[in-house]
This record gives structure tokens, sequence and C-alpha cells, in this order.
């Protein structure tokens, strides 16, 4: 009697063990292996690239008060500038979400910031200069993703031709370097299952440890990436250096698996956080199409395309994406219209343009909070790819989404406040390391 | 700190914590939860004399099923490489019986999976589920001779001031008591005497813990180790990484990598 009591109640522990690790989620672009904010971010902080002619023209992490009533609610808290110019780009924080590593895209510079100590003022720990050498060529890097114990970063280039041939690199939190995973290619598939074309670029990475599977992504290399954007686009051998691939890893192994035809550059890759959802999206900029990938019935993962971005013909470059935490919607910013776009993505298969609002004359970034009442965008893509004149506004806009209208609620004009492009956020809150 | 301070309803919360732990690992013992099911379970409990040898696996992941949480099929032992992370930590800590130790007195020899708990932790997806997974690991483990002499499990309080030996003895009870656990990995329940003997541990892992506003729960980042036999991180696991597959395909990997430097 007691043993079946005993097992009884083990039994609703356990069954409990196994809702509660399904249910695990994060704000809704971040590593599943990180502390989540459920509730209010009070601090945006804003990676952002110096500019000729503002302020001290110099890199540097902006951190912005987003607390309801706080008396500096909208206005920038604290900046710290980490001297010259890097082509400042993405940046992330590690599992623990104690620190925020933000990297530079010429410079190959990493930085990494104490969060957590005081969320309204990170503070500048570690320096890594060695990122090129460290990982036997790897240039620029860009994603920075949290797995337990370590960072795994996604590389735009390399020191040999400057391509889009490119890997994932691994350091531990305390910055040492662990490992470098080269993307397949065609003369170098490692095993990979190559659909069309294997061209062994990078962009994004995420995971989906469930099924235990990692996807990364793939754009261009330091040559265009660093040019100026209308020389790029009349050059017609630099618009052949895109990548049109996206490759699907084992997680656990680090090997690929398989590299999908993706064409017009693949960017941002967002997984669908459902118990049962073993999809993801991207976008490609260069065809303004939504792509899903996802498992099929017969456990082989496709990749497909599943809608238009805007009238791809007149190339709207789509940028950011974020999904919601339903995965019933799903924002998508096209940065010549400077628009963002709400889809319907409910049914996976057909997403379906809902909304849309000019946000500026360039939007590249969008963040949303884990209950998707609150909406951020920022300005800038590449110092050489921004538009001009006065169209190059830079910007971080707060906007409230009622499920109908996005309603602005602050503007900061980076320029004005010499703060330079307003590139990548992430969200702090001293809540995270307290009661 | 008063929220350290020792009290009556605080020791009952530490035996009813772990009673709650004795539960799963009871249930996962002599329940339909045992992995290796084709051993008769009432052999296991019924038995008064010396349990005879279970039958002999080759690799022990291969025991365990794919499940809803882990949906995939488990890399082939060897097939990988586990780089190294970094040094694994040391520091002067206690036993279950309140004998002194270190860290790496506990690792010597052996490649060691490492989880810090609390015995009080209550979160189903936390404390709980890492020593629910080795038990799971430890009860197969002798069905492996080679795994189980190779391997130790620790794991380590991060709640001294009230996980003291004694706590730690009631909490590892089922392991340590297990009468056929000489054939099995050998498991250390250890606590630290002080936090500041603790912290600098917890700090060189990288495992975060924090108080939360009701002063008896500790916030914390489930994690887990894989130390080999040279004392250095092989592997750092969170959630959703947490399956045992994957936790014996990499000992088994390190155990194969071990065999392949002893041939060159």
């Amino acid at each position: 009697m007691i043993l079946r009591l005993l097992s009884l109640l083990s039994a609703m522990t356990l069954a409990l063990v196994v809702q509660t690790v399904s249910l695990t989620a994060d704000e809704t672009c971040q590593s599943p292996y990180m502390p989540k904010i459920t509730g209010q971010e009070q601090f945006v902080y804003v990676w952002t690239l110096g500019m000729e002619g503002v302020g001290d023209e110099s890199d540097k992490l902006v951190t912005v008060d987003v607390r309801p009533g706080s008396k500096t609610f909208g206005k920038v808290v604290n900046s710290h500038s980490v001297g010259g110019r890097h082509e400042a780009h993405h940046a992330g924080f590690t599992a623990d979400r104690k620190y925020l590593w933000a990297g530079g895209l010429d410079t190959n510079n990493i930085y990494i910031y104490d969060v957590h100590t005081d969320p309204s003022k990170p503070k500048l720990d570690k320096t890594i200069t060695t990122f090129v050498a460290d990982t036997g060529g790897a240039v620029g890097p860009h994603t920075f993703y949290a797995l337990p114990g370590r960072m795994m970063i996604t590389a735009l280039s390399n020191d040999k031709d400057n391509s889009g041939r490119t890997a994932l690199v691994e350091y531990s939190n305390e910055g040492k370097y662990i490992a470098t995973h080269w993307v397949p290619t065609d003369k170098d598939p490692r095993g990979a299952k190559i659909e069309k074309v294997a061209d062994g670029y990078g962009y994004d990475v995420r995971v989906l440890p469930r099924k235990n599977v990692m996807l990364s992504s793939s754009f261009t290399g330091w040559s265009n990436y660093m040019m100026d954007f209308g020389q790029m686009l009349k050059d017609e051998e630099a618009m052949k250096r895109f990548g049109q691939t996206v490759t699907l890893w084992d997680l656990h192994t680090r090997q690929p698996k398989k590299v999908f035809h993706v064409p017009g550059s693949p960017l941002e890759i967002r997984w669908a956080w459902g118990d049962d959802a073993n999809y993801a999206y991207t976008s490609t900029a260069l065809t303004s199409k939504l792509w899903l990938i996802k498992e099929d019935d017969k456990g082989e993962w496709q990749a497909t395309e599943v809608a238009d971005i805007g009238d791809p013909s007149k190339i709207p470059l789509p940028v950011d994406i974020s999904i919601g935490a339903d995965d019933k919607t799903m924002w998508v910013n096209t940065f010549m219209d400077g628009k963002t776009r709400l889809f319907d993505v409910s049914n996976p298969e057909a997403p379906k343009q809902i909304y849309e609002k000019q946000i500026g004359n360039q939007v590249n970034m969008v963040s949303q909070s884990w209950d998707g009442d609150r909406v951020y965008f920022t300005s800038s893509l590449l110092a050489n790819w921004d538009k001009k004149g006065d169209q190059n506004d830079q910007y971080l806009k707060a906007y409230t989404w009622d499920g109908k209208e996005l309603k602005e609620q602050f503007e900061i004009d980076f320029v004005k406040e010499g703060l330079g492009r307003a590139h990548i956020m992430r969200f702090g809150s001293s809540e995270l390391y307290t009661g | 700190m008063k929220v350290y301070a020792r009290s009556t309803s605080l020791t009952a919360m530490v035996a009813i914590a772990a009673m709650a732990v004795i539960f799963i690992l009871a249930y996962r013992y002599w329940g339909e939860a045992a992995p290796d099911a084709a051993e008769p379970a009432e052999t296991a409990v019924t038995s008064t004399s010396a349990p005879a040898a279970r039958p002999q696996v080759e690799r022990l992941s291969a025991l365990f099923p794919r499940t809803e949480n882990h949906d995939f099929e488990a890399p082939v032992a060897g097939s990988y490489e586990l780089p190294v992370i970094k040094l694994a930590g040391d520091g002067a800590l206690r036993d279950h019986t309140g004998r002194a130790t270190t860290l790496h007195q506990e690792y010597k020899g052996k490649i060691s999976l490492l989880s810090f708990i609390y015995t009080r932790c209550q979160d189903a997806a936390g404390c709980p589920l890492a020593t629910g997974l080795l038990f799971d690991i430890f009860h197969v483990s002798d069905r492996s001779a080679e795994l189980a002499a190779n391997t130790r499990l620790v794991t380590v309080s991060f709640d001294p001031m009230r996980d003291d030996p004694d706590a730690m003895a009631t909490y590892g009870q089922s392991a340590l008591e297990d009468e056929n656990r000489d054939a099995k990995m050998a498991w250390s329940f250890l606590t630290a005497d002080s936090h500041s003997e603790l912290n600098p541990i917890l700090g060189s892992y990288g495992q975060a813990v924090s108080i939360a506003s009701d002063a008896d729960t500790l916030k914390h980042v489930l994690r887990m180790y894989l130390i080999d036999r040279q004392g250095r991180v092989r592997n750092v696991y969170g959630l959703g990484f947490l399956d045992p597959r994957l936790l014996l395909v990499d000992i088994e990997t390190l155990l194969m990598e071990e065999a392949q430097n002893k041939e060159s």
C-alpha cells in the first residue's frame, strides 16, 4: 500500500517535471537556456555604431530607461564608449544573463559587459581582441547565442578571401576560445546532405534542443558588408557573393546534417515556441520571402518558401523578424521602405500580412516584450549601407501594441543625442539578479 | 543573515523536500519508470541475499528511450569531439558523513558528472529533475562494469547553512544505501561549511544562485558538468540537454578517447 502511495505521489511529481520542462521558454527571440523577463523590462541596451561627426564618433553601449513611471523613462541613462569604430552590430547575453557580449564586424573585437552588478550601468569587463587568430581565420563575429557555459558565435567572413565562407565559433563564458566549426561547402560537406549548393556562408544561429537541431543562415563577407551599398549594387561580382543556404546541424555533436537551398540571403532565424512546434522561419533579404524550415511527417527537415514580404520586385530588403511568444504573429521589418509588417503565422504554411506601419525612413531591428505588448525599433543596418543625408534617421522608437495599432511611447534621436547609429537592442532588468 | 538561520520549520522543509526526492528515486527504482524494465523489479525489492549480477550491455545509453522532451536519435559515442571548456574548479567540502574532502579529491581517477542542488528545492524543473536524472544513470550503472568503475556522480549543495552532512545523507539515502551500490557508480553527496568556502566553487563553474524574495527559495539556473579524468570541464548541460542518453554518450565518448590516446 505504502509503495503504491509512493508511486502515485512520484508519478504526479514526474508528470509535473515533464510539463514544466516542456513549457520552458524565454523572450521571443532569445536562447531557451537563458532566464527570461516575462514582465516589464527595465532597460533597453542599444549596441550603437560610432558615426562621423556625431558625439565622440565611437561605438558605444547605450542604456535606455524603460521603467514606467521612472523620472528618466524614455531617456538615455548610461552610455559607454569602447573607443573607435568597429562596425558594432549584434550582441547577446550569456546563458546566466549576467554578461552581454557585443561584437564589431570590422575589427573583430568582442566587448563583454557586466550587466548584473548594476543593470542601469553596464560595465566593460573584458575585451577579446584575438578572435581571428583564435578561430583559425574566422572574421566578423555576428550572432552571440547562449548555450550552457559557453557562447556560440557566428562569423560572417574569413581572413583568406574576405568572402562569406565562414564558421561557427565557441567561447567559454569566461572568454576562452573552445572550438571552430566551419560551415560546410561543396568541397568539404563534412557529411552534410546538400540540396543544391553549399556556400559555407554564415549569419544567424538558433537551436531547438527538443529535436537536437541547430540552424545557421547565410549573409555575405567582409568585402561586401564593409562596401558602400550603392557601389555594391552596381558591382555584379559583388552581388554574386551572397548566401543562399540554411544549414541544419546536430546540436549536440555540432556536425552539419543538411544544407537547404534558400536563395536571396536568409538572415534571422526564429524557432516557434510551441511544445510540439518543430519549425522555424527565416526571411531572405534580396528576394523578400518568408521561408519555413520544418520537420515533415517522415522526420526529414525541409525548407519551403511560404510568403512574399511586401512587393519583392521593389526589393524592400527584409531585415529583422520577431516571432510572438504564442507563435501566432511575427513582426517583419523592411529596411528600404522603413516599414514594419505584422504577419499572422498561426498557419505556418501560409503566413499573411495583417498590419503595417511606417517607422522611419529606414528601419532595421525589432524587439518585443514576452507578452507582445511593447515593441521597440532601431534604424541602422550597417555603417556603409545606411541611407544618406536626410534619409539617414537614427533612432530608438518604443511603441505599445494593443492587437490593432502600434502607439508610439517615446523616440530617441541618436544623432541629436550625439550617440550614433542605433543597432541591436537587448532587454535588461535588475529583477533577474534579485528576488 | 536571517534567511540562512536554522529553524524547526526549515528543518521540516528539508525533511519534506528530501522525502520528495526519495519518493522520486524510489519510484524510479521500483516503479515503471525504471528504464531497464527487462529485469524483474520484484527481485530487487524482495531479495534478502546479495543481488545477482545484472546482464551487461555494451552501451548504457541504449537503455534509455527517445522521449517527448528529447525527440531525436541519440548521437553515436565517439563520432564527435568534446573540446575542453575550462579547468574544473576545486574547493573544500564535506561528504555526507562529515569527512573533509575537496572536489578534486572526489573527482580523482574518475570521469565525473557534477550537479549543484539544494535539498529543499521544490522546482520540478530544477534540482529534483537533476537528481532524478542522476539516479536513473546510477540505477543502470551496474549494467556496465567499465562505466561503473570509471565514473562518479557528484552532488553538491549550494545551501550550506541548511544542507549539513546529515541533510545530504538523507537526500542521498536511496543511493548511499542501495543494496547493489558496490557494483554501481560511486556517488558523492557534498556540502560546504560556509558560503565563503562555497562561493568560489560556484563562481569557478559559473553556477548562478541568488536568494528569491521569499527567502526560502534559491533562484538558480539548472546546470550539470562533465569533468574528465584530468579535471577539465568537457561539457555543460542545461534544460534540454538533460537527457540520460546524451550524458552517457558523452561519458562513453570520453572513455573511447582515453582508449585511443593509450593506443597512440
